[in-house]
């Protein structure tokens, strides 16, 4: 009788702990299942190209992004991938180039599908239990990162730079960003290595129109979306608004020169 | 730089010639006994004898005899230990010029040892119970416990110990460096072993089968051990040429489990395993003894690009010449050829890397070399000078062309002990290593440590010990900054009852940036690492007040209370716009926290059965903090706990280990992936059979899947067989 008591009781503990044992990590249960169609061919300069999955856009960090542990293919027109995920919502899903030349650049997304009923915004999407697997097709246009013109000038700061400086950077844009979310979203080109007073700079950019080329501060510890603007280039005929520019194709628009005040720093939120 | 080194060279040496002239002045009196099993009467061969108030030791032969000769004529304390045994103090040993007095000692059995002899807290030897500062120590008994294949398996389950990867964290000082700029010294036999040029620890630089103890400081040890004892100290003191030939033989053989989950399986799961064997012979010849051991450690991992293949081989030498002057040579060389997993395809696919990295191979050797000379020129002043190298060669880093040199790292010391009173033992000396390194990945540097110390352990009372040291630590970098530290310590143990003890300690740590922390430039996967020629010094205080109590003779309870502040702290720092990875200084951090220990050995009888039953137990809660921005410490957990308890009954022993660490809050590179607390249960069951063991176990019982650092995953569930014997 009391053999088979704890018998029962040793069966009992056995299946309690069959039911209650933590494994640890697990597989993720979903998927981004992304076929990529390339336009073009890719630059000399191409590292790589990398699937990103964007929990929340703009990113806080880099970091926080689900990112493909090594390039896809670049030497085909068609690439499918796909890239495990956790049962949550996504703001974004992108592709990531790499150059072989620059550091890693935030202008570098190379195909961010936007919203079709707020192409404000780029296209989101929930990975759930009934739904575990998310289907897209991205299209990559190569000549996005060909950049095969450039802009130079000099950047005159009106005072040494503060001591909690994280990035001083220049960035071209095609439309002046209007919201943290722009910054990133419109950019054409980015370049953070500034970091003399004045500094001469040469920005790589795809031929075109650029229609806002300004400087921007980010402290330590910052988020991406904490850019503060400190100078922009202007109009020499309309003083006080911002500069347009049109970029032939393999050509370099010298003497763009922009002055940037420390103060602002203090004045935006 | 060269006339430095013949300074110091020159130095030593007149230092020896003044002491040997004035030895022979002592008189020709001695010491003389045998120690012995108190139950069986049987000779103890190795038993640790020790004359208190002097710095005479010696140990007992194959017979269990001993002498100590050259002893001034007095009233001598004789203590004597031994593993497995209770210690034993003699007091009232008469000894008379020109007599050799003789004794017998009988050692009483026990089955846990509390109070075990140390050298690491203050360079000389003395009793666990007495020092000032948190250490712990991992026995050769513990070691053959857990049959570990690596240094990193039997410290694994040490109170306050906790891996990342391959980096060792005491009390939550180190985080994960990526391997470079370890916060703790290892030490071979008081030797620093790291590389000199990534500060890295090679876990394989010696086979377990090698180690007759581990002690584990916890806490800045710097004004003693010098720079990188920022965080702790790791002795690992190895075992000594037997008075009798004997032959230790090790195997022991793991077998990989399928993993938890299907979808992870990458191959035929039944061809993963690993095989450790270990082959070592001592003997003593009169005055000489030699001890050489062998081993090699395959494994297919149970990754891909896990399988590595290892080999090792030491030897060490000891020759007592005549005046007790004794010199001890070490060798160990290694070899290492693996695979670098560097992180996983994906969660879904952990165990594999990208075939684009599937070339990830390396290879490895090191060699490291250290000769001591312990010359007693009285009974109350003795030196030991002790030189050291360590060479470590690595090639074919992630399949680029091999462009390495040997990192090189030379290392010489002068220590004197001197009892000037009775109730004074002082340690000075001076440490000297030169540092030198060349790759292509972060150029051709070299640097230089100088330090000068001195310890006094005041015995104002028999039961109130004072230790109050400093030490001056000078770092050089050839063509580059120089960097000083003064580090006082100061330390007091007291006895407040022959239970209780009550001991702080408090003192300040230092450590410059190694050459890889400041030049390395390196591009890893999506990476890049940049140098950071401006790094500062890293420097400390730490506080600690903790209190040892004996609830029963075979039951103690041990807590510590400790706060480590830090300064310049050197952490690898990711940027967040462009993707590099830079050593960088966190200005002000702060670890505090609680440790709480206890052992407990119940032995009992049913008729003619012996049983025992021992457990220890360990808590460690830790508070970190980066004091400027308010936020965690990367990589370190705020709770540790182990468990290990052990059920003997007849030939049996029933052994059951768990390891907890709360999930870790803060991680560098992802923070987006899983993370989990770690939650180990490993299981063995042993049968000893007279100087013969087999032993089976689980490790990872439940199938436990955790990562340390970011898309890394530690073992699936292990069955071992491990087989020890001696001969």
């Amino acid at each position: 009788m009391l053999k088979s008591k704890i018998g029962f009781l040793v069966i009992l503990l056995l299946i309690g702990l069959r039911c209650s044992i933590d494994h640890g990590i697990a597989p993720l249960p979903g998927k981004v299942a992304v076929t990529i169609y390339f336009r073009g061919t890719p630059p000399a300069n191409t590292q790589g190209i990398y699937l990103i999955v964007m929990p929340e856009f703009p990113p806080h960090a880099i970091n926080e992004l689900y990112h493909s542990p090594n390039s896809l293919p670049i030497d085909q027109d068609t690439v499918y991938a796909e890239m495990e995920l956790p049962f949550g919502h996504y703001d974004a899903v992108s592709l990531w180039w790499y150059s072989t030349e620059t550091e890693s650049n935030l202008a570098d997304v190379l195909a961010l599908p936007l919203d079709p009923n707020n192409s404000l915004q780029p296209l989101g999407f929930d990975i759930t239990k009934e739904n575990p697997v998310f289907e897209i097709e991205l299209y990559a246009n190569w000549s996005r990162v060909d950049r095969d013109a450039a802009i130079e000038g000099t950047i005159y700061f009106n005072g040494p730079f503060p001591a909690n400086t994280h990035i001083t950077a220049i960035a071209a844009y095609q439309y002046p960003p209007e919201q943290n979310i722009h910054y990133l979203l419109w950019l054409k080109s980015i370049d953070y290595s500034i970091n003399s007073n004045p500094y001469h700079y040469r920005l790589p950019i795809r031929h075109g129109n650029v229609n806002y080329l300004a400087v921007f501060w980010l402290p330590e510890h910052a988020d991406l979306s904490d850019f503060k603007t400190i100078g922009i280039y202007q109009d020499p005929n309309k003083p006080g608004q911002p500069g347009k520019l049109s970029i032939p194709a393999n050509a370099t628009i010298s003497g763009i020169d922009i002055h940037a005040d420390w103060s602002l720093i203090q004045s935006q939120p | 730089m060269k006339s430095g080194r013949i300074k110091i060279a020159t130095l030593c040496l007149a230092f020896i010639l003044i002491g040997l002239a004035s030895s022979g002045l002592n008189a020709q009196t001695g010491i003389a006994g045998k120690v012995f099993d108190a139950r069986t009467q049987d000779p103890l061969v190795g038993a640790n004898i020790q004359l208190l108030g002097t710095i005479y030791g010696t140990s007992s032969d194959r017979n269990g005899n001993f002498s100590i000769a050259r002893i001034p004529p007095g009233n001598y304390s004789i203590r004597v230990s031994m593993i497995g045994y209770r210690n034993e103090l003699k007091q009232g040993v008469v000894v008379s010029a020109g007599d050799e007095t003789r004794i017998m000692i009988a050692l009483e059995p026990a089955p846990i040892q509390f109070d075990p002899i140390v050298i690491t807290a203050s360079k000389t030897k003395q009793r666990l119970d007495q020092v000032p500062v948190s250490l712990s120590i991992v026995s050769a008994e513990d070691i053959k416990r857990r049959s570990p294949t690596d240094l990193i398996g039997a410290l694994e389950t040490t109170p306050g110990v906790h891996f990342v990867g391959d980096q060792i964290n005491i009390r939550g000082s180190s985080g994960y460096a990526f391997g470079a700029g370890n916060k703790v010294l290892l030490l071979l036999d008081g030797v620093p072993i790291h590389s000199s040029d990534t500060g890295e620890i090679n876990w394989d630089a010696l086979p377990p089968l090698d180690i007759e103890q581990i002690e584990v400081l916890k806490g800045a040890g710097s004004s003693l051990w010098g720079a990188s004892a920022l965080g702790g100290v790791v002795n690992v003191i190895t075992k000594s040429p037997q008075p009798a030939a004997k032959w230790l033989v090790a195997v022991n053989l793991g077998k990989y489990d399928k993993p938890y989950y299907e979808e992870w399986e990458w191959t035929d799961h039944r061809r993963l395993y690993y095989l450790r064997t270990d082959l070592s012979y001592s003997q003593s010849f009169q005055r000489l003894g030699v001890q050489i051991s062998a081993g090699r450690f395959r494994s297919t991992g149970y990754t891909q690009l896990g399988d590595f293949n290892k080999y090792n081989l030491t030897a060490k030498f000891d020759y007592r010449f005549a005046n007790d002057i004794k010199w001890t040579g070490y060798a160990a060389y290694s070899y290492i050829y693996r695979g670098f997993f560097v992180q996983w395809k994906g969660q879904n696919a952990p165990y594999q890397v990208d075939e684009a990295n599937l070339n990830n191979y390396a290879a490895t050797n090191q060699l490291t070399l250290y000769s001591k000379l312990a010359i007693p020129f009285s009974a109350r002043f003795g030196i030991n000078l002790r030189t050291s190298l360590v060479r470590t060669l690595m090639g074919n880093q992630f399949g680029e062309s091999s462009d390495f040199n040997p990192a090189v790292g030379q290392g010489i010391e002068l220590q004197s002990d001197w009892l000037p009173y009775s109730n004074h033992q002082i340690t000075f000396g001076v440490q000297y290593q030169h540092d030198a390194g060349s790759t292509k990945y972060f150029g051709d540097h070299r640097g230089y440590f100088i330090g000068p110390y001195f310890q006094d352990e005041w015995k104002l009372r028999d039961n109130f010990r004072v230790t109050i040291g400093f030490r001056y630590d000078r770092y050089q970098l050839i063509a580059g900054p120089k960097e000083d530290l003064f580090c006082p310590r100061v330390g007091v143990n007291w006895q407040l009852s022959n239970k209780t003890i009550l001991r702080a300690s408090s003192g300040r740590g230092f450590r410059a940036a190694t050459i890889v922390e400041r030049f390395l430039e390196l591009a890893i996967m999506n990476f890049k690492i940049k140098a950071n020629p401006k790094l500062k010094a890293e420097k400390s205080w730490a506080h600690e007040i903790g209190l040892r109590t004996y609830l029963t003779p075979n039951w103690n309870f041990d807590l510590a209370l400790f706060q480590n502040e830090y300064q310049n702290l050197i952490e690898p720092h990711l940027d967040l716009i462009r993707g590099q990875i830079q050593f960088r200084n966190i200005f002000n951090a702060r670890i505090q926290g609680i440790e709480a220990m206890t052992n407990l050995s119940m032995p009992f009888r049913i008729s003619h059965l012996k049983f025992n039953f021992n457990w220890q137990a360990s808590l460690t809660v830790m508070d970190h903090k980066d004091l400027k921005w308010n936020e965690p410490l990367t990589y370190r957990p705020k709770l540790l706990a182990t468990f290990k308890s052990g059920f003997l009954f007849g030939k049996f022993d029933l052994q059951i280990d768990y390891r907890y660490a709360s999930r870790i809050e803060a991680v560098k590179i992802y923070p987006i992936n899983d993370r989990v607390p770690m939650k180990f249960l490993d299981a063995r069951l042993a049968y000893k059979l007279g100087q013969w063991s087999v032993q089976l176990g689980v490790n990872n019982l439940l199938q436990y899947n955790y990562a340390p650092m970011e898309s890394n995953l530690m073992p699936m569930r292990t069955f071992t067989l491990s087989v020890q014997g001696e001969f």
